[in-house]
């Protein structure tokens, strides 16, 4: 790519820029301690993750200041406007993430790694999942790639359905006699699973940025989505 | 000739002497809005905007080949008058350049030159309705008759525009008309360019990436004598076409 005949500017850019990208990498490993505070029910690593969350939502802020300071500055057009817009709006999707991350590890001291198996083999599938689409993601932004992002968009159905299954099994299980610990339980297996969908979905936010930053269009065609969601819907479709 | 183009360009090359300014330009600059022309110095821009009101012919060795036509004519025929023509493309400079005269005979130059006024209350009203087009009524309709070079720099510009307007042009140019401005003098002709537009077709060579986005409709970009592209304004300033076009605007090398 050319470079700025200022070259303070194109150091600013670069800047904002690698800041979105060391925040992708720490939101990275903030959903691998929140599984891993899961997994191994570490109510230490938990309360890491929580505070970790916190400097996440601090770096968001930073990189709005950055991107404020730019847009008033430099009154950036083109591909240095999309550039800017993008790197905001990579930064509030990754704060979501982070949050996301934060809610799994809240659930730790409610969840039994031992229990319940068959639904966190999914949850851990699903995991698997949205974490490579992330590191995906997080690399084509920082080196842009358009055929990644397309792929991480076309993907996501994956998640989606992995989703749906896990929501079916764990409705099975939930019976009206269960303990309520039981339940809480389960029903927390079920706000980590969501969180998990919704990391796929966020990420494939982030595709779209990308491809948004490149051509300056956001995809107008609709993501494919994965099957459906719990038993009214099943049972209304059937109908 | 499309719809709404006020004027057309075709195939224009301009040379002065051996040196070609401008190569195969096409244009067309439609009717009742800002068109802005940007680029480089030297690209040729003011060079192309001289062109639409035969300016070029007063420049020795210039010589311009090609097309221009305004709602149809051919303005270089030989037939055309090109003092008439100026009537109907309107000029105003960088510089704000007020004769050494009142304000009102400043107005009154053109509208007494070319005989459009019968009588001095037929002049009295298209000077003060010149001036109330212009925005500068209010300031200065208790000083018609002192100098108009005792005005701000702003208020000078502002009277060449109503100077302008006086002859009732359909087309005005406009070369960097504010680069001598202040940023308030500057808004209020953006602001009075912007009313122009309702009634007169405007066309501008800035220098200010910042004020083509804020006037114009559509921005047309030069680069080394070759209009390189023209779209709406909107689009050259988040997703232009050509890569000159982005390297410009965005200040990088080439």
């Amino acid at each position: 790519m050319s470079e700025h005949i200022v070259s303070s500017y194109d150091e600013e850019i670069k800047e904002l820029q690698g800041q979105v990208v060391s925040m992708g990498g720490l939101v990275e490993k903030i959903w691998i301690d929140a599984i891993e505070s899961v997994t191994t029910a570490s109510d230490e690593m938990a309360l890491k993750v929580i505070d970790a969350d916190k400097h996440i939502d601090n770096i968001e802020l930073e990189i709005y200041t950055k991107a404020m300071r730019l847009l008033a500055l430099r009154s950036p057009v083109a591909s240095d406007l999309r550039t800017v817009v993008a790197a905001m709006r990579m930064a509030t999707n990754l704060e979501r993430l982070g949050d996301h991350a934060k809610n799994v590890a809240r659930r730790e001291k409610l969840i039994n790694p031992d229990e319940h198996k068959e639904v966190i083999i999914l949850l851990l599938r699903m995991y698997e999942m949205s974490l490579s689409a992330l590191q995906q993601a997080i690399d084509a932004y920082r080196s842009p790639n358009l055929e990644t992002a397309e792929t991480i968009r076309a993907n996501d159905a994956g998640i989606d359905e992995l989703f749906n299954s896990t929501l079916a099994i764990v409705l099975k299980l939930m019976e009206p006699n269960n303990p309520p610990l039981q339940t809480e339980a389960l029903a927390s297996l079920l706000f980590v699973a969501k969180s998990l969908e919704r990391m796929g979905d966020m990420t494939t936010n982030i595709a779209e940025i990308i491809i948004f930053q490149e051509t300056g269009a956001f995809p107008t065609e609709e993501r494919v989505r994965g099957g459906q969601v719990g038993l009214m819907e099943s049972q209304q479709s059937r109908q | 000739m499309t719809i709404d183009s006020k004027i057309q360009v075709r195939n224009v090359n301009v040379y002065y002497g051996n040196a070609q300014a401008l190569y195969d330009v096409n244009l067309d600059i439609k009717s009742k809005e800002i068109t802005s022309l940007i680029g480089p110095s030297g690209c040729g821009k003011s060079t192309f905007l001289r062109c639409l009101n035969r300016m070029n012919d007063v420049i020795e060795g210039c010589r311009v080949e090609g097309n221009i036509t305004i709602d149809g004519e051919n303005i270089y025929s030989k037939d055309k008058d090109p003092v008439l023509l100026r009537a109907r493309v309107g000029m105003v400079f960088q510089k704000p350049n007020p004769f050494p005269k009142s304000i009102f005979d400043n107005v009154a130059y053109g509208p007494r030159i070319h005989g459009l006024a019968a009588n001095t209350t037929e002049l009295r009203e298209i000077v003060e309705n010149s001036l109330e087009q212009a925005g500068l009524m209010d300031e200065v309709k208790d000083r018609l008759n002192e100098s108009a070079t005792g005005l701000s720099g702003g208020q000078q510009q502002r009277i060449c525009i109503a100077r302008a307007i006086a002859v009732s042009p359909e087309v005005i140019l406009m070369d960097e008309p504010c680069s001598a401005l202040d940023p308030i003098a500057t808004a209020r002709v953006e602001e009075l360019m912007g009313n122009l537009s309702i009634n007169y077709t405007i066309v501008i060579v800035t220098h200010s990436m910042q004020q083509a986005a804020r006037v114009s409709t559509r921005t047309a970009f030069f680069h080394l004598g070759h209009l390189v592209e023209c779209d709406e304004t909107n689009k050259i300033f988040t997703t232009p076409n050509d890569k000159r076009t982005e390297d410009y605007i965005t200040g990088k090398v080439g």
